[in-house]
């Protein structure tokens, strides 16, 4: 039997000539928060999703016989009812933002674990996205996948295949707005977290980006122009457009487009800026 | 205690979190300095910078700033000295631990509500201003009234921070699920849901206002007075006074290894 | 004061921190010795009332530690995290801790200057904390630990990052405030730094108590491992003949070049009154003669590894 030196032995394997790193960021930074107890949280965020569908399931089984159903137009479920739907969830996407998003560049920086990664063959891109991979994730999970959900619920529960000739678009609609809004939210996230010194700063900045615009629009509402600081009022503007219902705000979608074009463009060049391996100190 | 007070205090003062809340804190009266600006734009809508001010001292304050930063400077109380690992060297002195946490928390409320009392000050000028100093005068009642409110929100709400800063382990994320998910839902239901809220007392104690239409808000009708709605304040403010102190003598905090 | 621990174990879910301790501290120094993780922290942590212990009972002079804020008037604690609030000066620090314990502004003034002469900050007093150096930071914790002159003194890894000269300054610091009848507590992983302080040693390894006491009587006690003797010598092959003869002597090794031979005895102290007797019989000159085993490191090998 050959007896084999107890030393270093090298690793004789082949390197991947792309190595997909984003999608080890991804993984472990899932893993990591999933350990922290995201999944309780999650819980709490499907409530809505539950009232929706007892809704759905009412309408559907009951929904001619119901006079209610045919005074009120709100209990319809058509565009606005996922619209509606997607708008309420936006608390508990922003509250997903502060807690697994404020300390996601900021721990790094902490513990010094940028210079970690990117001494590793983890480009700016592989990290950046890792990062934003992670937040889609926990988002979808009560965003799109619910409303999918729902959907899928209305169709299985209807009597015939008109609901999913008129609504087959509805798929769609959920998916751009919930990538619209982890574009948006994410990357503001991101670069609060890349720029604060801490999780607690990061997630008070971000509270107020989000809220603070979002109350001077309902001071101001006077003046529909205004609504554009508001992130919040940008999103459900073009979530109106995602699904074909009536604008809620007055300003043009366009702007709207523009303003969040604008503001991710800027998020990212603030994160070129503050995710570097080294940090020059004057 | 007094010394403890004092020492904390100062650390406040020093410190970048409340540097940064003093920021945010300003931010309405630098919203209001852009308003004074904009008077042209806005007198042509019909838009007095009066007019605006009760939207402004409830909704940017009562229902933003004083929950939010009470969030921070609450769950910090035990939190900050956790983190920062100076526990120790006020354990292991002969200070009781009921000491050291009333004076975290009164030193904290009183950071706060020298912040947002200021903030409303300035604010409050800047607005009543635009009509003369007799409107300055004749209004500030009502300053003084909603200033009032907001002293009494700090002290109700950072000991119910604190609290939850010494239980749960990610007590931010639930004390803002509280305020603008608990708070801000359970306020516009009809019955007594509202009153398992903080901020029902304080609306019943702020200054009345006309309804607008632009606020989809509409403020609850009195059920309590305004007697016992100052007296539940104070009650809630003893009862998670009390409970923060006792859970430093429960509770033991082990701290991050060098 | 006295500081007694009986039957004390602390236990975190599973892990198990402190396991059955069970001795006494008089006044002198004594270093509470261990490798890293062994739960020297742990043990201060509770003497010092951070934390409560799952069973068991300590007590300082009798009085209960947890929660009792009046058994703080004679201890001062320097702990090991590099931990201040950083907005205040070397002497703002002390002298807050001095209020915190309670005296009033002139003696708190007083005691902080006589503090910070003692560790020599003297110079550096009114800098921010924030812009010292390493071994600045530890000399101004010691200094809040001392200044109100306690009875007891816990200093968790007191040498930490501080350059040699100030070694030698709280070796001397600590040995003199043990010769005053305080109970000081030296909590370390570095042995000879220990050994400088003090003789009176407790050795924890994986939350036990592996040996208490004088290091020569742990050593003596530790008669499963022969002691090791180096003779420099001449005439090496001659005294290695009869020193084999010996029933006490385990195993010898010796170097001719060097003029060295290293004996492994059971019995030191029989080898020991022997030898010069053996020497002379021989005409054998010895050059000198050193135990190698007979100090802290030997000790903690035999017992922790």
């Amino acid at each position: 039997m050959p007896i084999y030196e107890q030393t270093y032995k090298p690793w004789e394997g082949v390197l991947e000539p792309r190595p997909r790193t984003w999608r080890v960021i991804a993984r472990t930074g899932i893993q990591l928060l999933m350990r922290k107890g995201m999944m309780v949280f999650l819980l709490f965020a499907y409530f809505p999703f539950f009232f929706r569908a007892v809704q759905i399931y009412v309408i559907a089984r009951f929904g001619d016989k119901l006079e209610i159903v045919q005074k009120f137009k709100g209990l319809k479920i058509d565009a606005n009812f996922y619209s509606d739907f997607l708008n309420g969830q936006m608390f508990f996407v922003v509250l997903i933002f502060v807690f697994a998003g404020a300390g996601m560049i900021a721990n790094d920086k902490r513990f010094k674990a940028l210079s970690l990664y990117f001494s590793k063959p983890v480009g700016f891109w592989d990290y950046v996205a890792g990062k934003f991979l992670v937040l889609g994730f926990f988002v979808s999970l009560i965003t799109l996948v619910p409303g999918l959900l729902l959907f899928l619920m209305r169709v299985v529960l209807a009597k015939d295949s008109v609901y999913i000739q008129d609504y087959f678009w509805i798929p769609f609609s959920l998916f751009a707005y919930t990538v619209v809004e982890l574009l948006l939210f994410g990357s503001v996230i991101l670069v609060l977290s890349a720029t604060s010194k801490g999780t607690r700063s990061a997630a008070v900045f971000f509270f107020t980006l989000i809220m603070f615009p979002d109350l001077i629009r309902i001071i101001l509402s006077k003046i529909p122009a205004v609504g554009l600081i508001s992130m919040t009022a940008n999103i459900k503007q073009m979530g109106s457009v995602f699904f074909g219902i009536d604008r809620p705000y007055g300003f043009t979608p366009i702007w709207a487009f523009l303003v969040m074009a604008a503001v991710i463009a800027l998020c990212v060049l603030l994160l070129k800026q503050r995710v570097k391996p080294t940090e020059v100190v004057r | 205690m007094g010394f403890l007070v004092q020492f904390f205090l100062k650390n406040n003062l020093h410190s970048k979190r409340t540097i940064w809340m003093a920021v945010l804190s300003f931010i309405p009266v630098g919203f209001a300095c852009l308003l004074w600006l904009l008077r042209p734009v806005l007198n042509r809508e019909g838009i007095t910078l009066f007019g605006l001010y009760p939207q402004m001292s409830l909704l940017f304050y009562l229902h933003f700033l004083l929950p939010l930063i009470s969030v921070f400077m609450g769950t910090a109380v035990i939190a900050d000295e956790v983190d920062e690992r100076t526990l120790p060297y006020l354990l292991v002195r002969p200070v009781s631990r009921r000491d050291i946490v009333l004076s975290k928390i009164i030193a904290n409320t009183l950071t706060l509500g020298i912040l947002l009392f200021i903030s409303l000050f300035l604010t409050y000028t800047l607005m009543a201003i635009e009509s003369g100093v007799g409107s300055w005068g004749k209004n500030f009642p009502v300053f003084l009234q909603s200033g009032g409110v907001l002293c009494l929100g700090a002290l109700a709400y950072t000991p119910l921070f604190a609290c939850l800063g010494g239980i749960i382990k990610r007590p931010v994320l639930v004390g803002l699920f509280f305020v603008f998910g608990w708070e801000n839902t359970v306020g516009v239901f009809p019955g007594n849901v509202k009153l398992m809220t903080i901020v029902h007392y304080l609306h019943v104690l702020f200054p009345p206002l006309q309804k607008y239409e632009f606020i989809n808000l509409v403020l609850p009708t009195k059920q309590v007075s305004d007697f016992t709605a100052v007296m539940i304040l104070l009650v809630l403010a003893a009862l998670f006074t009390g409970l923060s102190i006792s859970l430093l003598y429960i509770r033991e905090y082990r701290l991050e290894q060098s | 004061m006295t500081i007694e621990v009986k039957n004390l174990s602390k236990w975190y879910g599973q892990v198990i921190g402190v396991n059955n301790l069970t001795f006494t501290l008089e006044p002198g120094v004594t270093g509470f010795l261990g490798p890293n993780g062994a739960g020297k922290t742990t043990l201060l942590r509770l003497l010092t009332g951070q934390l409560r212990s799952s069973k068991g009972t300590l007590a300082i002079n009798g009085k209960r530690i947890w929660a009792n804020h009046k058994v703080m008037q004679h201890v001062g604690y320097c702990p090991e995290a590099d931990a201040f609030w950083a907005f205040l000066t070397g002497r703002e620090f002390v002298y807050s801790h001095m209020r915190m314990h309670g005296f009033g502004n002139e003696e708190a003034v007083r005691l902080t200057k006589n503090a910070i002469e003692m560790v020599k900050m003297t110079d550096a007093k009114d800098k921010k904390i924030g812009g010292y150096s390493k071994g600045m930071r530890q000399r101004i914790k010691l200094a809040q630990a001392i200044a109100h002159d306690p009875d007891v003194l816990f200093l968790d890894e007191p040498l930490n990052g501080m350059d040699p000269l100030g070694r030698r300054d709280t070796i001397e610091l600590v040995k003199n405030l043990g010769d005053q009848g305080k109970t000081v507590v030296v909590s370390s992983h570095i042995l000879h730094e220990v050994e400088e302080m003090t003789d009176s040693i407790l050795l924890i390894n994986h939350g036990r108590l592996l040996a208490e006491g004088n290091i020569y009587e742990i050593r003596k006690l530790i008669d499963t491992h022969p002691l090791q003797v180096t003779i420099e010598c001449d005439r090496v092959n001659i005294l290695t003949a009869r020193l084999l003869e010996f029933e006490d002597v385990q195993s010898i090794h010796f170097n001719r070049e060097k003029g060295q031979i290293t004996v492994e005895t059971i019995q030191p102290d029989d080898f020991h009154m022997r030898l010069p007797e053996l020497a002379q019989k021989l005409n054998v000159t010895i050059h000198s003669l050193w135990s190698p085993d007979e100090n802290l490191e030997a000790i903690f090998d035999y017992l922790v590894r």
